[in-house]
């Protein structure tokens, strides 16, 4: 379904699908319709809903040499002081690599441990040599998202939103915004993917848009195209590392100790990374 | 007295003990004085980065309060976080300093970590997912400059669902 929206510009025609059926005396059908498609080239894409923002807090920022506000963090990273950079990434790495690795076999994954441990590698390098330059993924990650029961759930309670408010506003879609009170910014678990968990976390900034959307102005119906944005900081605060919550977090302990030394202690800079999944919805007007 | 009659008896007695005690005790929780403690600072985020076509809020506020002691069956308790909410927002002028901004009194649970000295954070994974989860949301109230009052969600079974309700007295 979704390649039918590949291309915009190839869609928009199809906003007025029977352009040689007159409707009543005076056309008034085939009217509506030409309005609607006119007003739809001109407001796609539409924001539906924006939640939170990236790149920002205490876990996006970087230092040298900064002493850690509680006791436990300060004894616990004491034999790391004299580990070069690189050997804290190797470890970090490491950490990463093989808890992703030990979830995924005993609770399964989306996303194949192969690409996954790429994935980690990449990121770790990212953080080394990326100079917190953006880290826009490729779809091996979001491909993954979308199978999570976390992103399903929220994109079939915007498509319910959606559809009703659609309604209320007899199809005009660029009337129509989500209440961001009803929405949290995704955060993925390690039972649904300890790819996603050791990767991405909880995320950070999530935005939900119209790509494009078709009407059928004779049975009153419509097809949409949403991308859902979602933006995360790869970075950690003190609290992330002193405050883990859950058996999956303690284990992760030692790997964020390495992480954050390497960003609050080594000035290595954090990076915010964007991912986009396309999904779909219908209804009536 | 059969046997059977005096089990039924013994019955009655222990449903009616049982369901006293559960009114009791519900009442105890209503009677319970309701606090509402405002988490410094308010959070305003403006969306500087806007797409041409974007038509989002320029610029959101959230305010964040613990509630402690509060019952969402108690139409007592939701009429004093009314009261308290119509009188907060009157002393700002937050809705009419743009022409497209929007504006959200958001209450957790009191306690798990949040107290009256919680300082409202939430830019990072800890403050957004854990200390200030979803799951610990009881109220919202949504304002915007367009329509003012929009409305208020009551977070139920840990924000699983959303009882949305145009509250009368925000209305005036």
């Amino acid at each position: 379904m979704n390649d039918l929206f590949i291309n915009k510009s190839s869609c928009t025609p199809e906003l007025n699908p029977l352009p040689n059926v007159r409707f009543g005396q005076n056309n008034e059908m085939n009217g509506r319709s030409s309005s609607i498609a006119f007003k739809a080239k001109s407001k796609l894409p539409h924001t539906l809903l924006k939640i939170g923002k990236s790149g920002e807090g205490e876990d996006y920022t970087s230092s040298v040499n900064k002493t850690p506000d509680s006791k436990a963090l300060e004894v616990f990273i004491l034999p790391s002081k004299l580990m070069s950079d690189n050997f804290l990434a190797a470890d970090f790495k490491f950490g990463l690599k093989n808890g992703i690795s030990a979830g995924a076999f005993f609770g399964g994954d989306v996303i194949s441990n192969a690409n996954a441990r790429n994935q980690a590698e990449l990121f770790v390098d990212h953080l080394m040599t990326g100079n917190g330059k953006n880290w826009n993924d490729d779809g091996t990650l979001s491909k993954g998202m979308k199978k999570t029961p976390e992103v399903k759930a929220f994109t079939k309670k915007v498509c319910n939103e959606f559809k009703s408010l659609m309604q209320t506003k007899f199809g005009n879609f660029w009337e129509v915004q989500l209440n961001k009170n009803n929405y949290s910014n995704i955060s993925f678990s390690f039972g649904s993917s300890p790819t996603l968990k050791g990767l991405v976390g909880g995320t950070q900034k999530t935005v939900v848009s119209i790509q494009n959307i078709v009407y059928n102005t004779y049975y009153r119906t419509w097809l949409a195209a949403l991308n859902l944005h979602i933006e995360d900081d790869f970075g950690v605060s003190e609290s992330d590392v002193t405050s883990p919550r859950g058996a999956s977090a303690v284990v992760a302990m030692p790997a964020l100790a390495d992480f954050w030394i390497l960003q609050h202690q080594r000035g290595k800079k954090p990076f915010v990374t964007v991912f986009d999944i396309p999904f779909s919805c219908y209804g009536s007007y | 007295m059969s046997r059977v009659t005096s089990s039924y008896l013994l019955c009655v007695i222990l449903g009616v003990t049982f369901l006293l005690s559960g009114t009791s005790c519900n009442q105890t929780k209503q009677n319970e004085a309701m606090k509402i403690f405002h988490l410094a600072p308010n959070r305003i985020t403006v969306n500087d980065e806007a797409e041409p076509n974007d038509n989002w809020f320029v610029k959101e506020r959230e305010d964040f309060f613990a509630l402690k002691n509060f019952s969402a069956d108690s139409e007592t308790h939701k009429t004093e976080v009314d009261s308290f909410v119509t009188n907060y927002i009157k002393k700002d002028n937050f809705l009419s300093t743009d022409e497209h901004v929007s504006w959200s009194l958001v209450f957790f649970k009191y306690g798990d970590d949040i107290t009256e000295n919680t300082e409202h954070l939430f830019d990072t994974d800890y403050s957004m997912h854990e200390l200030f989860a979803f799951k610990k949301r009881l109220i919202y109230y949504y304002f915007t400059s367009k329509n003012g009052y929009e409305n208020t969600g009551y977070y139920l079974n840990g924000g699983e669902t959303i009882q949305e309700e145009k509250r009368s007295a925000l209305q005036k």
